[in-house]
């Protein structure tokens, strides 16, 4: 299995970050309250029944909002890292840019900041399309998947920047495993399609195939202009059965 | 992140809560028992409780079921009434009852009969009187002028109009936002300009201050108490936020 190794290491690698991070809050729980944690549940909103709840206070002390934004950085990076090596690995193929790899990594980084910047604020949804428009203007991707990986690394930028860390973790881990299995079993690759998606799975059955052969091959031999039986029962009403 | 460093700075003097995400166009402010305050939905007749001690927060009502829609810009509250009103200038009065918690209540409706001179911004009640904080004036003469409005609660109905000159107060342009006033002065609150200013009721400018960007995207309540200065602020999607301020807030 060609992705045996890939797949240990990137395992082993977010075994130890989960490792890591238990070790941390453990060790030293005052982390917690700088978190990157948890920011979907703020953006519910819509008119809602009965409230009821506690609210929760704000720091917007400079000094602790630097540490939340760079632990949220460090984790964005830890997260991504892995996203570069599957497409390093899988994706190896000719105009494999360096820069490319680079904007992966630090895409998300840019717009998890912006993102802080800018909270708050009708802006925000503005902002989010300059950046899409901003980023596809710059890169020429030859091919969809890149795409992909673009979007990736913008969607987790954005999950850390509302502080939802944790939504960048489950995408990025998915994505870096899926990958691996397409990339295990050959996906979609000329050779796989021919092999699986056949006109034999098509029309489900293969004495239907033959007939379906046989049938095409008596059409072409009695109407070489490539008219039909039915147009030809209807421009000469004695033709009923043209091809009897 | 650069812009986050520059802009930074310590508040001592200053407490700020986040509500839950369903309470984020927060419009009013009046001040409730038990040291809390009454916030009220921007969109529809509801009415909540925050503590500010504590940071409970409950609906305490919501005006019929299904709760009445509107643009509902200021709360005020007498010993028997909470009141709400609306950009419109439509005023509800309900009956104002201790220990009131989701209830689903009726209103008494008034039409002040602004809707043709102002754009309601604010809500103050004092001395058997409602004050009427205008944000946006309709007739010519108004222009460039803050215009405050005296509504009896004895005959419901408009007593006074006050108009004070922003040239005056040296003043290019306030959008006001919120109210609050007391026999000595009066203080409004900007959004747009994210100010607040003081004045004595002949229109003399005693203070003004900007509020910080970071801690008030959108301020829209203002309430003062026991020397507290408190902003309710819209959250933006987020979940709106109440800053307890003890003093002026400064910049």
């Amino acid at each position: 299995m060609k992705s045996a190794k890939p797949l240990l290491q990137i395992t082993s690698y977010y075994v130890f970050l989960a490792l890591l991070a238990g070790l941390l809050v453990h060790f030293f729980p005052a982390l917690t309250q700088y978190s990157p944690i948890g920011g979907t549940e703020n953006l519910s909103t819509g008119i809602g029944e009965f409230v009821s709840g506690k609210a929760k206070p704000i720091n917007v002390d400079s000094f602790n909002q630097m540490i939340s934004l760079a632990i949220s950085l460090i984790g964005l990076l830890l997260l991504m890292e892995p996203v570069a090596w599957i497409y390093m690995g899988a994706r190896r193929r000719k105009g494999r840019e360096q820069s490319f790899v680079l904007t992966v990594l630090l895409l998300p980084v840019v717009v998890a900041g912006i993102v802080i910047i800018v909270q708050n604020s009708l802006a925000l949804a503005f902002s989010l399309a300059g950046i899409v428009a901003a980023v596809r203007f710059r890169l020429t991707l030859d091919d969809s998947l890149d795409a992909i990986f673009i979007f990736l690394a913008i969607g987790a930028g954005l999950a850390a920047g509302i502080s939802a860390l944790e939504i960048a973790a489950v995408v990025t881990i998915f994505f870096n495993y899926i990958m691996l299995l397409f990339w295990e079993l050959d996906y979609a690759d000329e050779v796989s399609v021919n092999r699986w998606f056949t006109r034999t799975w098509m029309h489900n059955d293969s004495v239907d195939e033959v007939s379906l052969n046989d049938s095409e091959s008596e059409q072409s031999a009695n109407n070489p202009t490539g008219e039909t039986h039915a147009d030809n029962v209807t421009k000469d009403g004695n033709q009923q059965d043209a091809l009897r | 992140m650069i812009l986050l460093v520059l802009g930074c700075r310590v508040d001592e003097n200053v407490q700020q809560w986040q509500l839950p995400a369903e309470i984020d166009e927060l419009s009013g402010l009046a001040i409730g028992p038990d040291d809390t305050v009454y916030l009220h939905d921007d969109e529809v007749a509801a009415v909540y409780r925050l503590s500010l001690d504590s940071g409970d927060v409950s609906t305490i009502f919501r005006v019929e079921q299904p709760v009445i829609e509107g643009d509902f810009e200021g709360i005020a509250q007498t010993a028997t009434h909470i009141f709400l009103i609306t950009s419109q200038g439509e005023l509800f009065r309900v009956p104002r009852e201790s220990n009131m918690s989701e209830a689903i209540v009726s209103a008494d409706v008034f039409d002040t009969g602004l809707s043709g001179i102002c754009e309601v911004e604010g809500l103050h009640a004092l001395e058997n009187h409602l004050y009427i904080a205008c944000k946006k004036a309709y007739l010519k003469a108004d222009k460039g002028t803050l215009l405050l409005i005296e509504y009896s609660l004895a005959s419901y109905s408009i007593t006074q109009e006050l108009r004070l000159d922003l040239r005056d107060v040296s003043l290019k342009k306030f959008n006001t936002s919120a109210i609050w006033l007391d026999t000595e002065r009066i203080v409004l609150l900007s959004a747009r300009q994210r100010k607040i200013i003081e004045l004595t009721w002949s229109g003399e400018l005693l203070r003004q201050f900007k509020l910080d960007k970071s801690r008030h995207p959108q301020p829209e309540g203002l309430v003062i108490a026991n020397g507290r200065f408190i902003i309710a602020d819209e959250g933006g999607g987020n979940g709106g936020r109440v800053a307890i301020y003890h003093g002026w807030p400064t910049h």
